[in-house]
């Protein structure tokens, strides 16, 4: 019984080794809505929607990114655009139902969060994870902006050319073009 | 719990390992503790769950990756409860039913964050968390109530 048991979970183990491994590979670049020359997704990823995302060229997405594009709100079709020559560090975690695009010569560092949307909570019947996702509303990242390592650009959210988020920085406000925000939630000190 | 590096810890490691739950390796789960986690649940990868107490992980939860766990008395996670990434869960914490831990947030140690509260990105909760209230911040305030 106990061999049986074990053989089971080898069976689960490499089950779910397969599954993960289909889930973590990027898409070709036939699958995207566009996809520039030389630029790379570095597996293990996660794409979902690839035929809504734009990539410019030479665009460098590293290891972790998680491009979650998903139709969830009724009547919008998400879409998200990444500018020339961006660098997307490790672990990249963009949220997109509605529309967010990231301009040319941006540089993220790693654990960056970007999202257009929240998860619902106003039905106290439910659990949050049950309910829909808001409404979204458009973030914009400014060509040649920075954001820091583990920084969290939340919905309706414009980074201005040039802008440059600190390390940890929650950004629930726009960042005029050349500021320097940080903190949580961020405030401005250049 | 045995020590279980970069694949899916074994579900015969756990007190109980609910039905269609998932681990997605690669994990780590490390400590003598007693871990129980409930139906339904799953978890992404990059995961690393410190018990040497007792953790409990209800039914139906979701988690994004890189969740944190540390448990040297007692955790629990109870029904329904989602999370981002990057979330951090740490000792002698409860966090009740129904509950949502956003993006990169901490929670404890020593604290209960109540049913249905949401938990802003990047916030660092050091105190508890009214039901059905929303918290933002470092250290968490609530902005919604």
């Amino acid at each position: 019984v106990n061999l049986r048991r074990r053989a089971a979970e080898l069976r689960r183990d490499v089950a779910l080794a397969r599954a993960t491994v289909r889930d973590l590979r990027p898409p070709p670049p036939s699958a995207f809505a566009s996809f520039g020359a030389r630029s790379w997704i570095v597996p293990p990823a996660r794409v979902s929607t690839p035929s809504s995302i734009h990539v410019g060229d030479d665009v460098v997405i590293l290891e972790h990114a998680w491009l979650s594009v998903v139709a969830a709100v009724d009547g919008i079709v998400p879409s998200l655009r990444i500018g020339d020559r961006t660098r997307i560090g490790r672990l990249a975690h963009i949220a997109c139902v509605g529309e967010i695009s990231i301009g040319a010569d941006v540089l993220t560092a790693e654990r960056v969060f970007i999202g257009d949307t929240y998860h619902g909570y106003e039905d106290r019947s439910l659990p949050i994870v049950q309910q829909p996702m808001a409404h979204p509303r458009p973030v914009r990242i400014g060509d040649g902006a920075f954001l820091g390592v583990g920084s969290i650009v939340l919905a309706g959210v414009t980074v201005g050319e040039g802008g440059y988020v600190g390390a940890g920085a929650v950004v629930v406000d726009d960042v005029p073009e050349h500021a320097v925000v940080v903190g949580n939630p961020a405030r401005r000190v250049r | 719990v045995r020590l279980s590096l970069l694949r899916a810890p074994r579900p015969s490691s756990f007190t109980r390992f609910g039905r269609g739950t998932w681990l997605v390796p690669p994990c780590t789960v490390t400590g003598d503790g007693s871990i129980s986690i409930g139906d339904d649940v799953c978890v992404m990868e990059l995961a690393a769950i410190e018990c040497s107490g007792r953790l409990s992980i209800g039914d139906g939860c979701r988690f994004g990756r890189g969740l944190h766990v540390s448990c040297s008395t007692e955790v629990r996670i109870e029904d329904h409860v989602s999370g981002s990434d990057h979330v951090a869960v740490l000792d002698a914490t409860v966090v009740e039913a129904g509950a949502y831990l956003g993006y990169g947030s901490v929670v404890g140690p020593g604290v209960r964050v109540g049913r249905g509260a949401y938990v802003g990105e990047g916030a660092v909760v050091v105190d508890d968390v009214p039901a059905h209230t929303v918290v933002f911040g470092n250290p968490a305030v609530v902005v919604q109530a």
